[in-house]
């Protein structure tokens, strides 16, 4: 084998090392993409959906609550109470109304009763 | 549960993409090309792995899917196309997709038994399999599709291909030092 066979063998064993290891990084970058890509798809908007629809997306959804029963919990303003607490609580701010037509009305409590006042 | 669900969906992600990058590879080989440092042996030889890599995703992408049992996907459905109750004809697409692609990679490794002649005839499909793949993404996909960087990262996807398409087909093919120019031999010079 003369020389410039030998540096032909050489720089074809150089370009077959060279797609090994692209290769494994390729390989690893995928396996590393895929645990990056299903989180991000987990953490998606489409991961709340269970469209069934044709075409649309079919997403698994977790396993639904049982619907909470009202009679034995307490509602809050911001839905199902899940501390366990029992009665109606009382909500966070009062109802406000938002027609052109009326002011909110406005509720007096000096006197120990509800006097309203502002509406016409 | 919905771990393999999540899988299934990145995986198939994935396998898009190398196997737009198998079909970057296939196409731009061809025009006898090199880049510094990469010559065509090696540039052919990172074709071959990319696409068995390719097959290694889509295994995951199919075990993951089957496995899961929100769709219930059988595994008849993963070999016979159009079988399945769940998305029907986006899944047959995929199956398609996914025969091709191992026709392809089948008739690859024999090439040296079945003939080069029979092995570029098969090797065609590949022009059938991407674009099939790309479309069983886009309708399978539901919500991910409508998702901005799935959508950017499907249609980059799209554009890269349709480059080497382009290239390959409006670019003139380098001299193969291995072949003699027809032209030459008219002219008497051979």
């Amino acid at each position: 084998m003369n020389r410039t066979q030998r540096s032909g063998v050489a720089g074809r064993d150089r370009g077959y090392q060279r797609v090994d290891q692209l290769t494994r990084w390729t390989a690893a970058g995928g396996g590393l993409a895929l645990a990056v890509i299903g989180v991000v798809l987990a953490q998606g908007p489409a991961s709340a959906s269970t469209a069934t629809t044709p075409g649309a997306v079919a997403t698994p959804s977790l396993p639904q609550a049982p619907a909470p029963d009202s009679s034995s919990q307490g509602l809050t303003s911001q839905g199902y109470d899940q501390s366990g607490s029992q009665g109606l609580q009382s909500p966070v701010a009062p109802p406000q109304y938002s027609s052109p037509q009326y002011s909110s009305p406005q509720y007096s409590y000096g006197s120990g009763s509800g006097v309203l006042s502002g509406g016409s | 549960m919905q771990l393999f669900w999540f899988l299934s969906r990145a995986a198939g992600l994935i396998s898009l993409v190398l196997l737009t990058a198998t079909m970057t590879l296939g196409i731009t080989g061809k025009m006898r090309r090199t880049v510094a440092g990469w010559p065509r042996f090696v540039l052919a030889h990172l074709h071959r792995n990319v696409s068995l890599l390719t097959l290694v995703f889509l295994v995951v992408h199919v075990c993951t899917a089957v496995i899961d049992p929100y769709a219930g996907i059988r595994w008849i459905d993963t070999v016979v196309p159009f079988a399945s109750s769940y998305q029907t004809f986006w899944l047959g697409l995929g199956v398609i997709a996914i025969e091709l692609m191992a026709a392809l990679i089948v008739t690859s490794l024999l090439r040296a038994r079945i003939g080069l002649r029979t092995w570029r005839a098969v090797h065609w499909a590949a022009y059938a399999c991407w674009p099939v793949a790309v479309v069983h993404g886009l309708g399978m996909g539901g919500q991910d599709t409508r998702t901005g960087w799935v959508l950017l990262l499907t249609l980059g996807c799209v554009a890269v291909v349709l480059g080497g398409l382009a290239w390959r087909v409006f670019a003139t093919p380098a001299d193969d030092p291995g072949q003699i120019d027809p032209a030459r031999i008219k002219a008497g010079q051979w």
